[in-house]
C-alpha cells in the first residue's frame, strides 16, 4: 500500500532539513561556504550517500514515513552505533559508519 | 514601557499572587500535578541512563560505569542482581512513545503524523494511541500540564515573567494552533516524513536529554527550546502552548466533550477575577468560558477564595460551565 515518493520530494525534505540546520546552527560558527556546500549536497547527493538506516529497517522512503523518532532503537543498540543527527529537522536514526579496520592491523578502535 | 501606575501595580500583585500560598482549595492537587510532572522528567533522565548502563555492562566496561554518576547510581542498585536486565529494560522510550514492560503508549500526535506520512489507514502502531485518546476524551487536555515535560519548562518561564514583572504580552489568535495542526498534517502527507516529531517540544526535550546523556552532546533542539523560553519570558506569555502547539490543538479537539469539567457556581462568585491571571492557557474561568482548551490543572480552583470554582463530572451539555 505504500507509495514511493518521487525523488524530487525526497530531495525537498532533505533540503528542508539542511535549511533548518542552516538556520539553527548558523550561530555555531560554521562558515557560510561550508553551510552552502552542505545545502547543495543535500539536493544533489546520490542515493548511495543517503544515510544507512538501522538493521532490518524498511526501504528508505517507507522508513522516512514510518519512523516516529522515538529513539527506542538507539536505546537498545548495544554498541551505540545508531546515532541521531542533532538537528531539528530529519533527526531520524542512522548508523554511524566508521572506516573498516582489519583485525590483523591491530589498530585501536577510535573512540 | 510606561511607568507603573496603580492599575499595573494591581496587576503585578495579581501575577505575584501565584507565588504566595493561595486561599483556595485543593492544594494537594497541585502537589500531585507537580509530583507527576517531575516524575516524568526524572524518567526522561533515568531511561537513557539505564540504556547507557546496559550498553556499558554488555561491553564489560566497568571503569566507564564508575566514571558516570548516573550509571554508577544504577549500578549500586541493580549491580548485584542476577538478572539486572529485567529492571533496566522494563522502561524505554520517552513521552513520544513510552514502553513499560509489554505496554506501549504513544502520543496521539505521533499517530496523526504516522497516518499522514505513511499514508496508511491502519497500522498496529495505532493501538498504542488508545490509552491516551481514551484519557483525553474523558479528562480533556490533561497531557498538557500533567505530563508534558516542556510544560514544566514553559510554566517556569511564565513564573520568571511574574517575578520579573514583565508586562509585554503580545496575544495571537488561539485558532493558530489548529491551523498549524492542519498545515503540519498536510505537510507530512506531502513530504512523506513526519513533521510534528521535529518541532513538538516534549519530543524535542526528551530527544535532547537522550542525546545529552547517551552521547554528551546538545542538538539544535536545545536552542529551539531556549528560543521559545526567551520569547515567552519577554514577548508573549505561554506563546507555544496557547497559540502554536499542534499537540495542544489535537488534545483540545479530542477533549472537547470531556466528562471532567471545571464549573463556576455563580451564587458564590464575587467577580474578583483572581482566577483569570493564574490560568496558564489564558482562558476565562470566571465566566465559565474555558471551552475545549482547559487542561483541568486546577490552578484557578486554588486561586478562588470563595470556592466558586468546582470540578464536576457531567455529560457534555451546551453552555453549562455555569452553575447556579
Amino acid at each position: 500500500m505504500k507509495r514511493i515518493l518521487p525523488p524530487s520530494r525526497r530531495q525537498f525534505s532533505a533540503i528542508a532539513g539542511a535549511v533548518s540546520k542552516f538556520v539553527a546552527l548558523g550561530t555555531f560558527g560554521l562558515s557560510a561556504k561550508k553551510l552552502r556546500s552542505r545545502l547543495v549536497w543535500a539536493a544533489v547527493a546520490p542515493p548511495a550517500q543517503q544515510p544507512v538506516r538501522p538493521p532490518g529497517a524498511l526501504p528508505e522512503d517507507a522508513f522516512r514515513a514510518d519512523c516516529t523518532r522515538c529513539y527506542l532503537c538507539g536505546e537498545v543498540c548495544p554498541v551505540q552505533c545508531i546515532r541521531f543527527p542533532s538537528r531539528i529537522v530529519s533527526s531520524q536514526p542512522a548508523i554511524a559508519i566508521r572506516a573498516p579496520i582489519h583485525p590483523d592491523q591491530g589498530e585501536e578502535r577510535p573512540e | 514601557m510606561s511607568a507603573p501606575g496603580p492599575i499595573s501595580r494591581a496587576k503585578k500583585d495579581l501575577l505575584r499572587s501565584r507565588k504566595r500560598r493561595l486561599p483556595g482549595k485543593m492544594r494537594w492537587l497541585q502537589v500531585l500535578r507537580r509530583t507527576i510532572q517531575f516524575s516524568v522528567l526524572a524518567l526522561l533522565f533515568l531511561i537513557p541512563t539505564l540504556s547507557a548502563y546496559d550498553n556499558l555492562r554488555n561491553q564489560g566496561d566497568d571503569a566507564a560505569i564508575e566514571r558516570n554518576t548516573g550509571t554508577k547510581l544504577v549500578h549500586s542498585v541493580v549491580g548485584g542482581m542476577d538478572d539486572h536486565r529485567s529492571i533496566t529494560q522494563s522502561v524505554r522510550g520517552s513521552v513520544w512513545t513510552f514502553k513499560a514492560g509489554k505496554v506501549v503508549v504513544s502520543d496521539p500526535l505521533a499517530g496523526v503524523d504516522f497516518a499522514m506520512a505513511s499514508r496508511t489507514a491502519w497500522d498496529p502502531f495505532f493501538l498504542t494511541l488508545l490509552i491516551p485518546i481514551f484519557l483525553t476524551v474523558l479528562l480533556g487536555r490533561v497531557f498538557c500540564g500533567w505530563i508534558c515535560p516542556a510544560d514544566l519548562l514553559f510554566e517556569f518561564a511564565s513564573k520568571l515573567r511574574a517575578i520579573a514583572g514583565i508586562e509585554t504580552n503580545i496575544q495571537f489568535s488561539r485558532l493558530t494552533k489548529y491551523a498549524i495542526l492542519g498545515i503540519g498534517a498536510v505537510a507530512a502527507f506531502w513530504l512523506g516524513t513526519q513533521v510534528f516529531a521535529e518541532v513538538y517540544p516534549p519530543r524535542v526535550l526528551s530527544g535532547e536529554l537522550y542525546l545529552w546523556i547517551s552521547f554528551g552532546l546538545f542538538g539544535a533542539g536545545t536552542w529551539f527550546l531556549l528560543a521559545i523560553v526567551v520569547f515567552e519570558v519577554f514577548v508573549s506569555e505561554r506563546f507555544w502552548c496557547r497559540y502554536v502547539c499542534p499537540g495542544g490543538a489535537l488534545y483540545s479537539l479530542l477533549g472537547r466533550y470531556r466528562l471532567l469539567r471545571i464549573k463556576v457556581k455563580q451564587s458564590a462568585c464575587t467577580s474578583c477575577e483572581k482566577c483569570q491571571p493564574v490560568c496558564e492557557f489564558g482562558l476565562d474561568p470566571m465566566r465559565g468560558e474555558m471551552g475545549q482548551e482547559c487542561n483541568n490543572c486546577g490552578l484557578c480552583l486554588r486561586a478562588c477564595a470563595p470556592k466558586a470554582l468546582v470540578y464536576q463530572i457531567s455529560l457534555p451539555r451546551k453552555g453549562l460551565e455555569l452553575l447556579p
